[in-house]
């Protein structure tokens, strides 16, 4: 942690924020994910179409984008396989995506909060039982487990959201946990705790602020993970239900045309997906060196 | 220091050995055998011919079984198969068969009048011993009206028919009544079906589940050993892959090619693409909400069977209006030409336009929006209401992707207010839970086993046909007086008189508005060009006997 | 050392046991009559109370969880509610396929990555670094199904070098021994069947392989990075030796320890990959099995696998421990 003195968070403050524009990577991380977040807020005004016309067009199945001769006009990349534009589709596909992993790592907070905390706050049997259970839930590769809470709450995307923020509590308590163990040594606590403040008062005012950091910059990184889990889950048709246009769900449905030439409807959601999730992974790497270094390892 | 080198220049070694193998691969390794590769979109629900009703297991079975009559190669017209003499008694209550001498099963024992009896005993008989093995659908659909079958001498047998039934004989041509071996059935019992064993040119050797069944031609088939000796069908799912497959050889033939592939594959000299009308039709039936319960199994709607609700049932799509506006909410022949991308045509009718008694006169739902706003208000839905759809895991000739069909019906649906969700699971579920009338609305279809207009209609639109667990009338549309038409079309000689009835029932039907008809689906195949001898089925069966690969 | 091990073997039963509980209640979850789910829809009540039964799926909880291991332990997964067998064979017939996929791609992502991460660090800062670095950082952001779909469409489809689905030609007369075609292709010196599995296996090992690629590579660089800053190196350096030697004997050894453990947790992200790949290349292997298990509903069949796929990473991660102890020569010494 940069700063011992609770108080002293402006100065710090400061000083962290001149290290953050220095650092290139969190900057051209910061700027993928402001337009990241522009074009779901935005979306209703930039998308030059409809992304799920009721009723379709099927005459504009699959034509080519500004490439071709053949191209639909105001279809700028052309459109998939029921005449939808996969442009517009990808711009209303940020907000699904955006959604979902804003959803997820919250839910994953809170709960990771509220384990890691009692864990490492009141330690002994408590924080062993606990940890047991993130271990056990370690075992499981994240992607089957969402795959199997899913197979047991049922489809959709709302489900996937909580799948996932399941999915990833135990990585947040982990974290939560030892910034609150590294905390819980600070001599500040025990005098506070002589003092005779409640524990909840010693949580909430001194230990959980200055977990802040590990937060920051895990929580930037889970959001680029789940973004890419909720695409598979799309993909493999256990997420986003049609027609709601999600990134990896658009992929699943036009792969098969590739063959027949149509190309474009399955490239570019993957390059959403992919310039979305290095923009997070570039802004949390560069957060972690920011913050701290030590989180390297 | 040198020892490292050694090692390094080893372990290159060792590395471009197989990548040089790879890229240097000849893939013709000279064959003696002749193997007919033949790429399917699933795999096998079952190896029992009489008791599978999906294209894909039909497609195996009808190379390994045989039947006591058969259909001409390409059309519906009847031969000697496994019979080869027969006469019906004027009331059509009686029909006897000479059966063929000298036929052996392909585990050596001798077919016989024995073995007829046993394999239709084992569908109707309760008390037969091997009855529990099954569900015998298809019996309940085509052969109820067969009372029992006996044995006259070793060569002969009798049918005994509770009513005349005047497509009784093209049924017999169907795979439900193939003959089986009766000494496979007893060794084996319930697993007889892992290991079928039939009279027709090819034998099983190996199902490898998901993946591939493997056959091989039986050196003592009646006709004669078939040209090929094997005959592998191959399961890849993604149409794309099997195209691929073909085009690079490594299959010969593959089903369901996808429309928008046709310019391609057209273009391809070294590809031949067949396709002929097919004797289908594609849909989307509306559970109107009530079925019977079948409980003497006798296939009809006894007096003591009341109407029950199904488990699907819907308030909305129990009212003809709202059934009626679905039908002119959806742009079929939007659907028909850019999806089937012209491989088939618009339906109005539950049967394809060239069977006996098809109604011309029918005048389909047209294209209209405003009015099925319109009806839906009148019908007290004016915000519509939300619907969940079945929708198909597979391909099947009359629809080849339902999941697109799906997406452009709920697409259609939601611009007069309908919102649609789907639903989907494996095939075989599908078809149990379709059959329970557990679906609100569903995607299915039906291709013709037998070029008789029962067979489409009495099947899929009959009363009797909604019963829950056996039902083929997925719309559950339980007219009575509609069933009496059509029983009685059945029970008729008269040709002129059949087709009458048949033209009123579709009538009624089309007023029930139970479904929304989407298309007549042209069959579609493509063989490497090399492939010669095989023939296009109305009823989209595969022969693979007369086949060879040049 | 003995000791660790034994403690190590240990604590995994308490693992172990919270796996399976886990994997029990999960399914339990599921919404509707368990009873009837495994009978099958068309079952008639006698048969779904005959199921209840036989699964003691009228007591209670802990009672069936206890019936439940006892069969586990016995090797019984229950039969699948699609296709009537044993899960516990079509899960065994299923597992050298995967094995083979996810070792290959191991194999490669450990063998680029490491030498890519070792070779970045010792030139840090130049050009081939920031490019090094700046793949890997593509690699690890790579949704694995695209990237699949994209080799696919370039090396399958356009430029037709490579087959896009399946293991191994059918028309090659193999046999099937260990299940590992590769392996099998040796030993029954069998040269098209080994040429045509290689040439089955490289899209999907590659596509599956770049995550954990880049992660390694990254990882690797960083531990380098740390080695080369320590005394133990500068002592090297000033007794002469040249600097490639310092590298890659002494440097490079060192900073491999850590990736060991990394290895052992990127093979979980392996098997999840391998989910996704397998659908896509028709591997037939447990991924593509739990995902159409999930889709059909069939709770015995994912039940199965997530006990396998757990135990499958408990296992792997514990030889990378007890590898990781037996290399890192501190240890050694206690």
């Amino acid at each position: 942690m940069n700063s011992v003195n609770p108080g002293g968070k402006t100065r710090a403050g400061s000083v962290t924020l001149r290290r953050f524009w220095k650092n290139k990577t969190a900057v051209f991380g910061l700027v993928i994910l402001t337009l990241l977040i522009l074009c779901a807020a935005l979306a209703d005004v930039i998308a030059p179409n409809d992304p799920s016309p009721s009723p379709p067009d099927l005459s504009l199945a699959l034509k080519p984008g500004f490439w071709s001769d053949n191209a639909v006009p105001g279809m700028p990349l052309g459109s998939d396989a029921l005449g939808r534009c996969v442009l517009s589709r990808i711009l209303y596909g940020s907000r699904v995506s955006l959604s979902v992993g804003f959803v997820a790592v919250g839910i994953s907070l809170i709960l990771g909060i509220l384990l890691g905390t009692l864990s490492g706050y009141f330690g002994g049997w408590v924080d062993s039982t606990l940890m047991r259970i993130v271990d056990i839930m370690f075992a499981f590769p994240a992607l089957l487990l969402a795959i199997v809470i899913v197979a047991v709450i049922g489809q959709g995307l709302d489900k996937a959201m909580v799948a996932i923020g399941i999915v990833y509590t135990p990585q947040m308590a982990r974290i939560i946990r030892s910034s609150v163990l590294y905390i819980k040594e600070m001599e500040y606590i025990e005098v506070q705790k002589a003092v005779g403040s409640s524990h909840l008062r010693v949580i909430f005012r001194h230990v959980l602020p200055n977990s802040l950091a590990p937060v920051i910059v895990y929580g930037t990184l889970m959001l680029a993970s789940a973004i890419l889990d909720c695409a598979a889950l799309g993909f493999l048709g256990l997420g986003a239900q049609p027609p709601t246009p999600e990134w990896g769900a658009m992929l699943s449905k036009s792969y098969s045309y590739i063959v027949s030439g149509a190309w474009w409807a399955a490239t570019f959601p993957g390059f959403a997906i992919l310039f979305s999730v290095l923009g997070l992974n570039l802004l949390g790497d560069g957060l972690r060196d920011i913050l701290d270094p030590r989180l390297k390892t | 220091m040198k020892c490292k080198v050694f090692v390094a220049l080893v372990v290159v070694c060792a590395l471009l050995l197989p990548v040089s193998m790879a890229f240097a691969a000849d893939k013709k390794t000279a064959k003696a055998e002749k193997v007919l590769i033949y790429a399917c979109s699933g795999d096998v629900e079952r190896l029992d011919p009489g008791d599978v009703t999906d294209g894909e297991s039909i497609q195996r079975m009808d190379n390994i079984f045989e039947g006591l009559v058969e259909f001409k190669p390409g059309s519906t017209e009847l031969q000697p198969g496994l019979a080869t003499s027969w006469q019906i008694t004027t009331d059509g209550k009686e029909l006897t068969f000479n059966l063929r001498r000298g036929v052996k099963f392909q585990d050596g024992t001798d077919f016989n009048a024995d073995a007829v009896v046993f394999s239709f005993a084992r569908q109707y008989d309760k008390n037969s011993a091997y009855n529990q093995y099954g569900e015998w659908a298809y019996w309940g659909y085509m052969f109820s009206d067969i009372d029992r079958v006996e044995k006259i001498d070793d060569y002969k047998v009798k049918i005994f028919m509770k009513r005349p039934n005047a497509s009784i004989m093209t049924s017999l041509a169907m795979f439900t009544v193939a003959i089986v071996s009766p000494a496979n059935a007893e060794s084996l019992k319930e697993n007889a079906f892992k290991n079928p064993v039939g009279t027709g040119p090819f034998k099983f050797v190996e199902w490898v589940k998901d993946d591939h069944i493997t056959l091989e031609a039986f050196d003592g088939y009646w006709r004669g050993r078939p040209a090929l000796d094997k005959i592998i069908f191959k399961v890849i799912p993604d149409p794309s892959a099997r195209l691929l497959a073909l085009e690079v050889g490594e299959v010969h033939g593959i089903e369901y090619p996808n429309p928008t592939d046709f310019d391609r594959i057209r273009a391809n000299k070294k590809l031949a693409l067949m396709s002929e009308p097919g004797m289908n039709v594609g849909y989307m039936a509306m559970n109107a909400g009530y079925g019977y319960t079948d409980a003497n199994k006798n296939g009809m709607k006894d007096a003591d069977e009341p109407w029950e609700k199904t488990p699907g049932y819907y308030e909305p799509l129990t009212k003809k209006q709202v059934r009626q506006a679905i039908n002119m909410a959806i742009d079929k022949q939007s659907i028909v030409k850019n999806i089937y991308k012209g491989t088939a045509s618009v339906a109005k009718n539950g049967m394809p336009p060239f069977m006996l008694g098809y109604n011309d006169k029918v005048a389909d739902y047209p294209y209209d929006p405003k009015r099925a706003k319109q009806l839906l208000a009148e019908a007290g839905y004016p915000n519509g209401f939300e619907v969940t759809l079945y929708v198909m895991p597979v391909s099947r000739p009359y629809m080849f992707d339902p999941p697109k069909i799906g997406e452009a019906i709920q697409s259609y649906l939601g611009a007069v207010g309908i919102k649609v969700k789907f639903y989907q699971v494996d095939w075989g579920t599908y078809l149990q839970e379709t059959q329970s009338g557990k679906h609100q609305m569903c995607l299915l279809g039906w291709t013709g086993d037998n070029g008789d207009p029962d067979n489409f209609l009495n099947v899929l639109y009959g009363a009797n046909s909604t019963s829950l667990g056996t039902a083929g009338n997925y719309g559950f549309y339980n007219d009575m007086k509609a069933q009496e038409l059509l029983s009685a079309a059945l029970a008729t000689f008269d040709v002129k008189k059949r087709a009458e009835l048949y033209q009123k029932a579709q009538e009624m039907i089309h007023e029930s508005a139970n479904w929304v008809y989407i298309a007549h689906s042209n069959q579609n195949l493509v063989f490497l060009k090399n492939v010669k001898g095989f023939k296009m089925n109305p009823t989209s069966r595969m022969f693979f006997y007369p086949v060879n690969i040049e | 050392m003995r000791w660790y091990v034994t403690k190590r073997l240990l604590l995994l039963i308490p693992v172990l046991l919270g796996v399976s509980i886990l994997s029990f209640s999960l399914i339990r979850l599921a919404p509707g009559d368990p009873a009837r789910t495994i009978a099958g829809e068309h079952a008639s009540p006698q048969t779904i109370s005959a199921i209840r039964e036989k699964y003691g799926l009228d007591k209670p909880f802990t009672t069936q969880y206890w019936v439940w291991l006892k069969r586990v332990l016995r090797g019984d997964l229950g039969r699948s509610i699609v296709s009537n067998e044993y899960v516990t064979r079509e899960i065994l017939d299923r597992f050298p396929n995967t094995m083979e996929l996810t070792f290959f791609a191991m194999f490669i992502a450990v063998a680029v990555g490491a030498v890519a991460g070792i070779v970045s660090a010792s030139r840090q800062y130049s050009v081939i670094d920031y490019t090094t670095m700046g793949v890997a950082l593509f690699g690890v952001s790579m949704p694995v199904f695209w990237l699949g779909i994209m080799l696919m469409m370039i090396f399958g489809v356009f430029l037709k070098w490579l087959p896009i689905g399946g293991r191994i030609d059918t028309l090659i007369p193999f046999r099937r021994v260990t299940g590992l075609y590769l392996l099998d292709s040796l030993i029954g010196w069998n040269g098209p069947a080994l040429a045509s599995s290689f040439r089955h296996l490289i899209m999907p090992s590659i596509a599956l392989a770049t995550i954990p690629m880049a992660t390694i590579a990254r990882v690797t660089r960083s531990s380098m990075l740390e080695v080369l800053r320590q005394d133990f190196i500068r002592t090297e350096r000033a007794k002469g030796l040249s600097e490639r030697v310092v590298i890659y004997k002494h440097a490079a050894r060192n900073a491999l320890l850590p990736v060991v453990t990394v290895i052992g947790l990127e093979f979980g992200l392996l098997l999840a990959g391998a989910i996704l790949t397998e659908t896509i290349f028709a591997w037939p292997g447990i991924g593509r099995y739990v995902v159409n298990a999930v889709r059909m509903r069939d709770y015995p069949a994912v039940q199965g696998c997530l006990l396998f796929f757990a135990l499958t990473f408990v296992v792997v991660n514990l030889i990378t421990d007890l590898l990781y102890v037996l290399i890192d020569p501190r240890i050694k010494y206690e």
